[in-house]
């Protein structure tokens, strides 16, 4: 991977070297575009810098000229359906366009993502992470079928669906920490059930057991009665499938005194959340919680260092903001998205035997994307197109503050 | 802020922006003041409050408003003086030509701290331009003039009167409670209001939506609420952390009969007792053809005129639409002069007009048709001859111009637009957390 991403990272900095920014306008054979919440969300910006940072590093593909299109979903100061809808049929009555790059929510995804299919355009999100939007579940409306008029998949993504956390938590649980009996509570309804579901059955395959389980409401503020049934049960943790408004860090504060020495396992609902390590108290148990993303700031590759910094050389006045660091934990996310659409649109036209493909060809492209190697992860698709090993990381609080851990 | 001396970064850090955003915002007041230091923005600050809180918040007295209009008395012994001494028929045109409409805020303040889905909540502030609202969505006047709005991201709706502002129903942050308006009677969840409507017996009627079905209340004068109607699956589905309000829009006419936009549904129902179709459901733009055969994509505002012909905010089409009352018709009033969203089309023909997302859309007495082009930060107006205009708004996004001439005036994706009885023009400035007002725009209904 090193070697790759040393490739990757020359590539990068000498193309970067050699053009001048406003590649965006350009006129082009080929052009990416994305939606992205960019005007309402400071926080979307390096999202936009880093998809134009991957496509500056390509001149061409396959010798046709490439752009890209950056648009904004934002309606007043909010992410809007209607925009971001209105945003796609935009790229779709433009022939160039090849492929997108977002949304960033799921709920503007809903809409976008029939719009799309019914054209073939293909999407590539770096940061939704609704089940709803790839796989089959009774209770979503409308159901991931029903996003795919088509009946053909057109989108990707490489956060894993929300449930999945707790795939990744028992792993980890099991593996790294030891734990063999765990008791559960679920704050979410039935995506909550289902992040449950999926820990259980990854926790009994590595020789664990989930012990005790239990609905809660997302007011609740007194958890003793379920820690009084964990420790009936002889629990050596508790999952928390619950976030911080729904006190999830203060039920693990109260389970350092009703569980002494029992492990605390939680979801994105309360990890790198700042009020958590408040809620937390002063003797926090052990707690360690999934994030569905990668930190590219984190990883200590060198090549992904150098990377990180020549990002950052090359959009100087973006990192000058302290209150949206330019890097943030899906920036990277963005530009790998960006990269897989440039990897399937050079394979589509090598395919087409050199001539620029349709968007179908495209689609089939980016579906059969095989361990591309991204500075994020390794991906590849399956056929709800949700990424096999997408991204996901584990987090514990060390002297008040949130620790990536390797995995 | 920069008035209190607050330096970009303290702003940025107030308003969770970034500090280059802060800036960029000072360089935009900058240029629009037309000042080049802090300090000349905190001196014109200082003025402007000292204009704007003199006078009261209660609503405009309800007088006959003249097409021409001089601030204060001193201004009359001036031109009398002027037209003694000139004795010039050019000086007489001057004087006669109409002021410009100009726009003020009525109720909201800036945000302490910025929250979730926008906007921001503080315990109830009984002055009107002190309360904090989040994502005002609709606005309605009654004939006493008493305000009401829904106050969407904070889940309440509020009563403004006689510049007082008070919660009628919602906990804030949670869905609307089923009971007494005013108290905290809480039985079953009404689900969230995104739109308040009021009829000729000044009763408040809401729009809500609950577990994604569509309802209509209505508040009696005992403050007591009665189901109306429920319209059916809708599949709207509503949290507080979307943005993802309104569900659409409510007319009433005098005799009581209830237009509902169904905006998930693409279409508008008329409810009388029954409630059948009134417009939308379509597969085609249907113009000229029967309303009830043309398409409607994400319909939200609603008005009637006179003749209860009714205007339809057609807000995906990028298109005012409207259904002749006697014939079932429809016909676009503005909009549709391509594919996409734009801004194009002022001075022109209103049906060759680009606009972006029209949400709120009200009808004056002379059939002039006043909307709120939300996309683009703007108010527009059709005139009874077919012609588009610019009524408020710079185009630029922001919060700025009030006391200036309305069109150079910044809103912030204003959704909600009610023309009360006195001719006073109310919009929900949504993002900029405010409603604001064009006094006088028209003659009284």
């Amino acid at each position: 991977m090193i070697k790759t991403l040393t490739t990757l990272l020359v590539t990068v900095l000498t193309a970067v070297a050699c053009q001048s920014a406003g590649n965006t306008s350009a006129r082009a054979d080929i052009i990416i575009a994305s939606d992205l919440p960019t005007s309402a969300f400071d926080s979307a910006l390096p999202f936009e810098h880093a998809i134009d940072f991957a496509i500056r590093s390509r001149s061409t593909i396959e010798g046709y000229s490439v752009a890209y299109w950056p648009l904004d979903n934002s309606l007043g100061a909010q992410q809007s359906q209607l925009r971001g809808r209105g945003n796609v049929r935009r790229m779709i009555a433009d022939p160039s366009v090849l492929g997108m790059v977002g949304p960033f929510s799921s709920f503007v995804g809903r809409i976008e993502i029939p719009e799309a299919n019914r054209a073939h355009l293909a999407m590539i999100s770096m940061t939704t992470t609704s089940s709803c939007l790839t796989l089959a579940i009774r209770v979503c409306q409308p159901t991931a079928a029903e996003l795919r008029p088509t009946g053909t998949n057109n989108f990707f993504r490489l956060p894993a669906p929300d449930p999945a956390q707790g795939k990744a938590m028992a792993a980890y649980a099991a593996t790294k920490l030891g734990l063999r009996r765990v008791a559960a509570f679920n704050e979410f309804g039935p995506e909550g059930a289902e992040y449950i579901k999926q820990f259980s059955d990854e926790f009994a395959s590595k020789g664990g057991t989930v012990v005790y389980q239990q609905e809660l409401d997302d007011s609740t503020s007194d958890f003793s009665a379920f820690f009084t049934q964990a420790k009936l049960r002889r629990a050596d943790a508790v999952y928390a499938v619950a976030n911080v408004s729904g006190n999830a860090c203060k039920a693990a504060a109260q389970m350092t005194k009703s569980m002494p020495g029992a492990v605390f396992l939680g979801t994105d609902g309360i990890s790198l959340d700042n009020e958590c390590l408040r809620d937390i108290g002063p003797t926090p148990p052990a707690i360690w919680a999934t994030s569905p993303t990668v930190d590219a700031i984190a990883n200590p590759d060198p090549a992904v260092k150098d990377l990180v910094n020549a990002y950052l050389k090359a959009y100087p006045a973006a990192s000058t903001a302290d209150l949206f660091p330019n890097v943030t934990a899906y920036t990277f996310a963005a530009f790998d998205c960006a990269r897989i659409l440039i990897d399937a649109i050079g394979r589509a036209i090598k395919a087409n035997g050199g001539k620029l493909p349709n968007r179908m060809q495209v689609v089939t492209a980016v579906a059969q994307t095989k361990d591309f190697v991204g500075v994020t992860g390794t991906y590849s698709f399956d056929q709800n197109g949700d990424a096999v090993t997408p991204m996901m990381s584990i987090y514990t609080v060390r002297d008040g503050h949130w620790l990536n851990v390797p995995l | 802020m920069v008035a209190q001396g607050l330096t970009n970064r303290e702003i940025a850090a107030k308003l969770f922006i970034s500090e280059r955003t802060a800036d960029g915002h000072l360089e935009h007041i900058r240029e629009k003041l037309g000042v080049n230091t802090r300090a000349q923005v905190t001196a014109w600050v200082v003025r402007r409050e000292a204009v704007e809180l003199a006078p009261p918040v209660a609503r405009p007295a309800r007088t006959q408003v003249p097409t021409w209009t001089l601030a204060h008395p001193r201004a009359w012994l001036g031109a009398a003086l002027v037209l003694a001494i000139l004795g010039s028929g050019t000086a007489l045109l001057r004087l006669t030509e109409p002021s410009p409409p100009m726009v003020r805020t009525v109720v909201g303040a800036q945000c302490a701290k910025q929250q979730d889905p926008g906007g921001c909540w503080e315990a109830d502030i009984q002055r009107a331009l002190d309360a904090k609202l989040s994502r005002p969505t609709s606005v309605a006047v009654d004939s006493k003039g008493v305000v009401y709005i829904a106050d969407s991201g904070n889940g309440r709706i509020r009563r403004v009167q006689g510049g007082t502002m008070a919660t009628l129903a919602g906990g804030g942050k949670e869905a609307l409670k089923e009971g007494l308006f005013g108290l905290s009677v809480a039985s079953d969840s009404l689900g969230f209001a995104s739109t308040v409507a009021v009829d000729s017996n000044d009763q408040l009627y809401l729009l809500t939506s609950r577990d994604d079905v569509l309802e209509v209340w209505s508040i009696d004068s005992g403050g007591f609420m009665h189901h109306v109607v429920s319209l059916g699956q809708s599949s709207v589905t509503i949290g507080l952390d979307a943005p993802n309000l309104p569900i659409g829009g409510l007319a009433i006419t005098k005799g009581g009969v209830l237009f509902i936009a169904d905006r998930a549904g693409n279409r508008v129902l008329k409810f009388d007792g029954t409630t059948t179709l009134y417009a939308g459901s379509g597969q085609k733009m249907g113009d000229g053809g029967a309303a009830t055969s043309a398409q409607l994509d994400w319909p939200v505002g609603l008005a009637l005129d006179k003749r209860e012909n009714l205007y339809i905010a057609d807000t995906g089409d990028n298109r005012i639409r409207r259904v002749d009352h006697a014939k079932g018709t429809i016909t676009t009033v503005a909009g549709g002069a391509g594919e996409f969203e734009g801004n194009t089309g002022d001075g022109g023909p209103a049906r060759q007009a680009l606009l972006s997302f029209p949400t709120g859309v009200a009808v004056a007495p002379d059939g002039t048709v006043v909307f709120t082009d939300t996309g683009n930060h703007r108010l527009r107006q059709v005139s009874p001859d077919g012609t588009i205009s610019a009524l408020a708004g710079s185009g630029r996004w922001g919060f700025a111009g009030d006391g200036l001439p309305a069109v150079d005036a910044e809103f912030d994706g204003p959704e909600g637009v009610f023309l009360d009885s006195a001719g006073n023009l109310l919009i929900a400035d949504t993002e900029n957390q405010r409603v604001r007002e064009i006094p006088h725009l028209y003659g009284p209904q």
